[in-house]
């Protein structure tokens, strides 16, 4: 809420009416005042009555030495004392000035005076005081007031006297007292260190007890991880000797197709190895040397052609002589190796994958030896598919089928007219079969796309 | 750059003392070396350094010197003349010596000393002059400073501190009854107007009636007892006896819940330059009244009653009305908060000084 001028304006015209009429009015009678409580004493901060200017002098000399002069200059200057004028107030004492002295120097010092506190009893003292400090006359002074007043001081000499033994008999008795009290002490202390004795045995022998059930506890859970670890190491053993178990199988394994391997290379070895007689060898020349001029007939000069299951190149070689240029693949390394130390263009290597590489549709013949094959349908698929793509258009198909001594793992079949069939089947054309002795020649030629065959059909 | 605050004493819990205090630290903030140079520290822990030490630290061109001109000083004068830098000089304004002819005559040398150097001050041509207010800024202006070179901005003080200080349950509890507590916070000093302040009270009480209490807070000074005894004498002659509770040396804890006990605070000082118990009764929710007399009315604003008279039934009439107006006391407290915290935040402040000084960024 913004204090408007005007409202302000108001309250202040009003105020000063209300000031006005009161000057005009009887004074209201005085209420008592609120009562002061405990906590607003007249003590200030520093703990000095400010407001209190009146003292009487044995209020100000029952303290002795440090206290005494910090209550001088609370009670007279109203302020706590500082340490330089604190300390030379008490060399004053020490050097025999009295209370009434230190009390005079302070009251009437410049401070003093404006402070103005009012201290009974204490001028006299002082004026005395400083009367003593005259030379020669001060000391008779002295004298004097001290003989003066030795009827008072030996009045005070009795009566400190009656005092002192009053007090001695007073202390004699609470010495006493507090002699029976330390012995009541004793007892108790003794009864309170048996009672702590007691209190340790039993809180032993209880720990005792409640040890025993915890210690038969703790030996059953040790037999039980005792034979949990002992079943563990079992379980390890077990597995450490199952482990070693697979490792020798595995390595018997090995060296089972490391012999197999072995075996193989040397049947194939064999094989090679195998003398055809002379008349064989001379017919299957005489074969060849018709079939490839069968080939030659209808492939033009320069024209590629690929042989799958070169053998050990006797075909290549009649090819060769007619003037065919003419690469192969044959799956027996040892059969490749012969071929090629024929100088023949024989790759070691699977025949269906090779021609599988040539899918470019730019070998214008391909032959083949049935006997080169394995796989079965399968083989036979792969091939027609092959075929079709890596074929020019129109391109030609030759398969031989004669017997091959050296081969003896082939499982395609062996017989010209069935090749025939399948060979129409697939989609070639102008599918021929020339009978020559001991084998037949296939050739077929591929005009279109090449349908594929069902493995059924073989 | 390095920065300079000069002044001849440097006191804890004193307004200019404060003020050098957070000058110092906020310019130490702002990166830039600070030192404090006085001949006497009391009650400080922060290190401080001998003036004649000041050209060799601060006197480059670069440099900055801000002097708190407080009272006679003519040392600050001669190492003023000495540095080439800039100088500022932080007017808190110095008491008239005509006050303190009667019950303080060293006090009213120094003062008139003090108030004759101001024209020295002046003559130095300084680069800025900062006043506490603009009362006390004109006063440098009427003495030659130039008006442009002026700055008016409120001197740093203690209030936030004062307000997150726990107050004395024990006092807070025996204020808490019927009686209205008028509140004077101030040293006990002939211009704070204590006899005024006496006499308005007591024309409160015949005029308006019990139960009423005044609070007087502050520090006696021996050299000022023929002040202090005339105050008692005052309270005597009005038989206000108990009415009148004098708190002298009260810490932080009983100042608080003298602010926080009271229901209104009544200053009829006749020379003040800022006055900062008025900023923390605005703070801490207490009504103001107040002679409109010197910067008061400036440090009041709308946050209080001003009245330029010296009747003391006006005051009396007012404090009447501030005890009976609910309305009066939420305006005036909803007012002195706005005010405060418009011109006396510690972050404007801060502010102002950096402004002033060209280190705002």
């Amino acid at each position: 809420m913004e204090p408007s001028d005007d409202y302000l304006q108001r309250v202040k015209a009003e105020i000063l009416a209300e000031a006005a009429a009161a000057q005009e009015r009887a004074p209201l009678p005085r209420r008592d005042p609120p009562p002061r409580g405990n906590t607003t004493s007249a003590l200030d901060a520093c703990g000095i009555e400010r407001n209190r200017l009146d003292y009487h002098i044995a209020e100000l000399t029952g303290e002795q030495y440090v206290a005494f002069v910090e209550q001088a200059y609370r009670a007279i200057l109203k302020r706590p004392g500082d340490e330089a004028g604190r300390n030379n107030q008490i060399n004053h004492l020490a050097r025999g000035a009295s209370k009434a002295e230190i009390l005079g120097n302070m009251r009437w010092s410049a401070e003093g005076r404006q402070v103005g506190v009012r201290i009974r009893g204490l001028l006299p003292r002082y004026l005395l005081a400083k009367l003593t400090r005259i030379p020669v006359v001060g000391h008779v002074i002295d004298w004097f007031a001290t003989l003066a007043g030795l009827p008072v001081l030996l009045r005070h000499q009795r009566s400190a006297d009656a005092v002192a033994a009053a007090r001695f008999g007073e202390l004699t008795a609470a010495m006493r007292a507090i002699g029976q009290r330390l012995d009541q002490l004793d007892v108790e202390l003794a009864t309170a260190g048996n009672a702590v004795a007691q209190l340790e045995q039993r809180v032993f022998g209880s720990a005792q007890l409640q040890q025993q059930p915890m210690d038969a506890r703790l030996g059953v859970v040790e037999t039980r991880l005792a034979d949990h670890i002992r079943s563990v190491d079992e379980l390890r053993h077990f597995f450490y000797a199952g482990n070693h178990w697979l490792t020798t199988v595995q390595r018997n394994f090995a060296d089972l197709e490391r012999i197999s391997d072995e075996q193989r290379r040397r049947i194939e070895l064999l094989v090679a190895g195998v003398n055809e007689s002379p008349e064989a060898i001379s017919a299957r020349s005489d074969r060849h040397a018709r079939w490839s001029a069968e080939l030659g007939a209808r492939l033009n000069p320069g024209a590629r052609v690929l042989d799958l299951g070169s053998g050990d190149g006797s075909w290549l070689a009649a090819l060769a002589a007619r003037g065919i240029e003419a690469s192969g693949i044959e799956s027996s390394t040892p059969l490749a190796q012969a071929a090629a130390a024929r100088s023949l263009a024989v790759a070691a290597g699977d025949p269906l994958a090779a021609l599988e590489r040539c899918s470019d549709g730019s070998l214008d013949a391909i032959t083949l030896s049935a006997a080169g094959l394995c796989g079965g349908a399968t083989a036979l698929l792969r091939l027609f598919d092959a075929t079709a793509r890596a074929l020019a258009r129109p391109g030609w198909l030759f398969v031989r089928i004669e017997a091959e001594p050296r081969r003896p793992d082939s499982d395609i079949a062996a017989d010209g007219a069935r090749w025939q069939a399948l060979l129409a089947a697939a989609g070639l054309d102008e599918v021929s079969l020339i009978e020559s002795g001991e084998g037949s020649l296939v050739i077929a030629r591929c005009m279109a796309a090449v349908a594929r065959t069902s493995p059924s059909s073989q | 750059m390095k920065a300079a605050i000069l002044l001849p004493v440097l006191a804890r819990h004193d307004a200019v003392g404060n003020d050098a205090l957070a000058m110092a630290q906020i310019l130490r903030e702002r990166g830039i070396d600070t030192r404090i140079f006085c001949d006497v520290a009391v009650g400080v822990d922060a290190p401080v350094h001998a003036p004649a030490q000041l050209p060799g630290f601060a006197g480059g061109p670069d440099d900055l010197v801000i002097y708190h001109f407080s009272v006679g000083w003519p040392v600050a004068l001669d190492l003023l003349r000495k540095v080439r830098g800039q100088r500022a000089v932080r007017y808190h304004n110095i008491t008239p010596a005509a006050f303190f002819s009667e019950h303080g005559p060293e006090y009213a040398r120094a003062c008139a000393r003090g108030r004759a150097e101001i024209a020295r001050v002046v003559a130095l041509d300084c680069e800025r002059y900062l006043g506490d207010s603009r009362f006390n800024l004109d006063e440098l202006i009427e003495h030659g400073a130039p008006a442009s070179r002026g700055v008016v901005f409120a001197p740093f003080h203690r209030v936030e501190q004062l307000c997150a200080a726990p107050a004395d349950l024990a006092l807070l509890d025996e204020l808490d009854d019927d009686a209205f507590t008028v509140l004077m916070v101030g040293r006990i000093a002939p211009n704070k107007g204590h006899l005024a302040l006496i006499d308005a009270f007591a024309a409160h009480v015949d005029a308006h009636g019990d139960p009423a209490r005044l609070l007087i807070v502050g520090k006696s000074d021996p050299s000022l007892a023929g002040y202090a005894a005339k105050i008692r004498e005052r309270i005597t002659r009005h038989r206000l006896g108990d009415r009148v509770w004098w708190l002298e040396s009260i810490n932080e804890a009983r100042l608080k819940a003298a602010y926080l006990g009271s229901d209104a605070f009544l200053t009829l000082s006749e020379h003040e330059g800022f006055c900062v118990p008025v900023i923390e009764a605005m703070a801490l929710g207490v009504p103001v009244i107040a002679r409109a007399s010197s910067a008061l009315p400036e440090t009041v604003g709308e946050g209080g009653l001003c009245w330029d008279s010296e009747d003391p039934h006006v005051y009396a009439a007012s404090l009447a009305r501030l005890r009976d107006d609910a309305q009066l006391r939420h305006l005036l407290r909803s007012a002195a908060r706005r005010s405060y915290a418009r011109e006396f935040a510690p972050e404007v402040l801060r502010g102002r000084f950096l402004t002033a000084l060209g280190l705002a960024t």
